[in-house]
């Protein structure tokens, strides 16, 4: 018996989330329709383009396999043991999405460069220093590694923690190797989440433009590099339209790639009702192997990312013997006028990006019916982070140009802009974990009288509630380090991370290291606080 | 099962910073909208200074609107070219000057201290741009991290400095393509020879200034390609003299930034007083510790840390575009396409 008050409650809630839904998508299709839209006169833009995106393509897609390969021990470690580190394992997932490249990059110098702390360390032990891999084409590839890495760890170890083991107990039972067990059962059910996480590797080296630039030394030029030149430069609308339909269609194609060997991959169902397995300590004989592992990790990224911390607390520009460590960095942004007001606005925009974020992402689970999605629906629902950023922005002022200024506070339109673009880091996960549920469960919802509100709220949304929560994390870190969507509004609201990039480029590198310092500790502390909440559930 | 405790949390934050934030203040008719690129209106930069000193001077409201570089900022004005949002738009350099004059944005305005010019800063004869402040591109070292720097361009390719450079792509840096121009200035139509030449020491072509700037105080490179003023701001506020300009006998090319009146301007009056504005002594003699460039009044006295910059003896104004065919040639010998 339906019980009419909560039906229509929910009813409306419903519809109501159905309606921003439609709202926010609409914060993306607008801007990308209006760039490629100007593609059609352009034609073909040179053989030089087609070289590039090759280049592109094969720095990204060897990102990418690295990526998963570094993160799959990671993924076990915090999915089936219990460690110290690991909330901060979880938390560094927040680098890529919150820590501005430009910042970034300049970890990786710091740490990596020639005068950096690595090659000291190692010339002082070894007499050489062994680290040469930045500027070089390598050395795309490493710094994508270590930056994205994460990405994986999160994504598979949320998917694998999941994962219940009864198939896994019975390949034991029947005599099956630990490698045999791997490869033909565990790697087979968590499939789509490593297809997910390889994709969203895949497509942020593919944009990157920073990072590339400058670490790949003289080895060659990336897409997003021809897209600002036509974009920004030569202000050849025309020509930027061509680049990104270029972009895009590729960066699908191979996202598409990934989606069709996970539908052949993936055969496996769990019950709705297993909860995973419970955590073990970590056992001697895996402690070798864990510490050689993170060892790995603190010296790859929390290195670089160390670097950018101890710069913020060098007082002035250029390292020398009279360097003066203290927190002037700190104190000269906290003073500044307006910090608080952008303070406020990030977090106000990256929280509700985050929030929209959610919403978006379970009207879509809930209307992709409760079948795993197929890989067509996969790949398309990866089309938002598809597109450059670049290009975005370039929709953004074509569209304004020809509108009124909305009247809005300018946190909802920053956080509009965001989920818009980013609503997929929580619609794919949670659709990998949804793809895991048999059928029959929602056929037994049906056969007693649930409808589809009931069903999306009773049981499509308490399946997805990790996955979910994971992805508004991500969200969140992505909303804080963002400068493109405060920049299209105009002066009015300068973000945090708009301050940082007129930090840098007002030769303020302490400040900027100190504000980069303080956009991770904010995105580790949401984290921390969605992954507390995980291990609760 | 528990719900997800994200969701009050997040709407908590929303609610909370609902109050804080500031309604969109675009739009407002009774302020002149002025366009600016994204460091002019930084808390640092000039943009707070000349709105405070204009409503002073003036009695008239301004509104600093920016949206990224010198580059999107035109796109921007260009593409409301037919329903104008903005009066007046500011950062316009020598690169961008042609391209803003011959989409017939601008109007002609000769402001009253036009006179106070120097003929090689003035950007367009019939005023539709007017020059506000100037710097030129240089080659900055660091005295402690090299003995002897090069002494011109042909220098810069001695074995010595192997892997000692770092400098921005053309295609997305305007002092990298700036940098282009110089060695097209210097070299002509053998410019791709030299930068075949020149290979060995770039160490790596970044996306911008600001990447490139930041790998040479971090001590990466003793060689960067910026402005003859940069090693001011290190005098200024860092109280080092351990970065210095390299003056090359060939010259050094020019860049001077510009403000125009956008066509279609209803507060035209307003305009032209916020133009004249631009280059009276109290903004002139602002610019050098905000935008760390020359005024282009050479009146101004200049502040005792600009004894570091020293202005070259010759000065290359480029008087047309580097050809894309040209930029293309460098960037293969450079072997970056």
């Amino acid at each position: 018996m339906r019980n009419s008050a909560g039906w229509r409650v929910r009813l409306a809630v419903a519809a109501l989330a159905a309606g921003l839904a439609l709202v926010i998508t609409a914060f993306f299709i607008a801007p990308f329709v209006s760039v490629i839209a100007l593609a059609v006169p352009a034609g073909f833009p040179g053989y030089g383009v087609v070289r590039t995106l090759c280049f592109t393509t094969v720095q990204a897609f060897a990102s990418s396999g690295i990526s998963v390969l570094v993160g799959m021990p990671g993924a076990f470690f915090v999915a089936r043991r219990i460690f110290p580190g690991r909330g901060l394992l979880l938390a560094s997932s927040a680098v890529p999405l919150c820590v501005p490249p430009v910042v970034m990059a300049l970890g990786f110098v710091m740490f990596f460069g020639r005068e950096g702390f690595a090659n000291a360390a190692s010339e002082a032990i070894l007499g050489v220093g062994i680290f040469q891999f930045l500027y070089t084409a390598p050395g795309i590839v490493i710094v994508h590694t270590a930056y994205n890495f994460p990405l994986v760890v999160l994504i598979v170890g949320d998917a694998w923690a999941e994962l219940p083991g009864i198939q896994e107990d019975g390949a034991r039972t029947l005599g099956a190797s630990p490698a045999r067990i791997f490869f033909q059962v565990t790697l087979r059910q968590l499939a789509p989440a490593v297809g997910a996480a390889a994709s969203l590797v895949f497509l942020y080296s593919f944009f990157s433009f920073v990072i590339a630039m400058l670490v790949g030394g003289l080895s060659g030029s990336t897409m997003e590099v021809e897209l600002f030149r036509a974009a920004r430069t030569d202000l050849d609308s025309g020509k930027a339209g061509v680049i990104v339909i270029m972009e895009t269609a590729v960066s699908l194609l191979v996202v598409g790639a990934y989606a069709m060997l996970e539908s052949r991959a993936s055969s496996s169902q769990i019950s709705a009702r297993s909860r995973g397995r419970t955590r073990k300590r970590l056992s001697l004989s895996e402690l070798p192997a864990a510490l050689a592992y993170f060892a790995l990790v603190v010296f790859f990224l929390f290195g670089p990312l160390g670097s950018i911390i101890l710069r913020s607390f060098v007082e002035r520009n250029g390292y020398s013997p009279s360097t003066a460590f203290g927190f002037g960095n700190y104190i000269r942004i906290a003073l500044s006028p307006s910090f608080l007001h952008s303070l406020g606005l990030t977090l106000a925009a990256a929280g509700t990006a985050a929030l929209f974020a959610v919403i978006v992402g379970a009207v879509f689970l809930a209307s992709s019916r409760n079948a795993r999605i197929k890989p067509f629906a996969a790949t398309l629902s990866f089309l938002p982070l598809a597109v450059s950023g670049t290009a975005l922005a370039l929709g953004w002022t074509r569209i304004s140009a020809g509108t009124d200024s909305i009247f809005f506070p300018p946190f909802l339109i920053i956080a509009a802009v965001i989920a818009s673009s980013s609503f997929p880091l929580v619609f794919r996960p949670a659709a990998a974990a949804l793809g895991n549920v048999p059928p029959s469960v929602f056929d037994a919802a049906r056969s007693i009288g649930a409808d589809a509100v009931d069903t999306a709220t009773r049981i499509t949304m308490p399946l997805v509630s990790r996955a979910l929560l994971s992805g508004a994390a991500m969200v969140f870190a992505i909303g804080v380090g963002d400068a493109n969507a405060a920049l299209m509004l105009g002066s009015g609201a300068e973000t945090l991370s708009l301050r940082l990039y007129r930090y840098i480029g007002g030769y303020r590198f302490g400040e900027a290291c100190a504000l980069g310092t303080i956009l991770f500790l904010a995105s580790v502390a949401v984290f921390s606080l969605s992954g507390g909440r995980r291990d609760a559930l | 099962m528990k719900q997800p405790a994200i969701l009050p949390f997040l709407l908590f934050v929303l609610l909370a910073f609902c109050a804080c934030a500031k309604p969109a203040e675009a739009g407002d008719p009774s302020k002149l909208v002025v366009y600016v690129y994204d460091s002019f209106a930084a808390e640092w930069g000039p943009g707070p200074a000349i709105v405070k000193g204009f409503l002073k001077a003036s009695g008239i409201e301004i509104e600093l609107v920016s949206s990224g570089d010198a580059g999107q900022t035109l796109v921007r004005a260009i593409l409301e070219k037919k329903t104008p949002k903005a009066d007046v738009i500011v950062g316009i350099d020598n690169n961008l000057a042609h391209r803003a004059i011959s989409e017939g944005i601008l109007l002609s305005y000769r402001p009253s201290g036009a006179g106070k010019v120097p003929p090689e800063l003035v950007l367009d004869p019939e005023w539709r741009l007017t020059p506000f402040d100037w710097g030129c591109f240089a080659i900055v070292w660091d005295s402690e991290k090299l003995e002897s720097p090069p002494k011109d361009l042909e220098g810069l390719t001695s074995p010595e400095y192997s892997g000692k450079l770092v400098i921005m792509d053309p295609r997305t840096s305007t002092p990298g393509l700036g940098f282009l121009a110089w060695t097209v200035s210097a070299y002509g139509d053998a410019a791709p020879d030299y930068w075949r030449r020149l290979k060995p020491t770039v160490l790596t072509m970044t996306d911008g200034w600001d990447s490139a700037y930041g790998m040479f105080v971090a001590g990466e490179t003793p060689l960067v390609l910026s402005y003859t003023t940069s090693p001011a701001y290190h005098v200024e506020n860092d109280h080092t003299e351990r970065y210095k300009t390299l003056v090359f006998a060939e010259g050094h090319p020019l860049q001077v930034e510009g403000a125009g009146i956008l066509a279609g301007t209803m507060r035209l009056k307003q305009a032209k007083a916020f133009v004249d504005y631009l280059l009276s002594p109290e903004v002139q003699a602002l610019l050098p510790t905000t935008q760390w460039m020359y005024p282009v009044d050479p009146s101004i006295p200049l502040p005792a840390s600009f004894k570091a910059a020293p202005r070259p003896a010759k000065l290359l104004k480029p008087e047309a575009a580097v050809p894309v065919a040209m930029i293309d040639a460098c960037l293969e010998a450079l072997g970056r396409k």
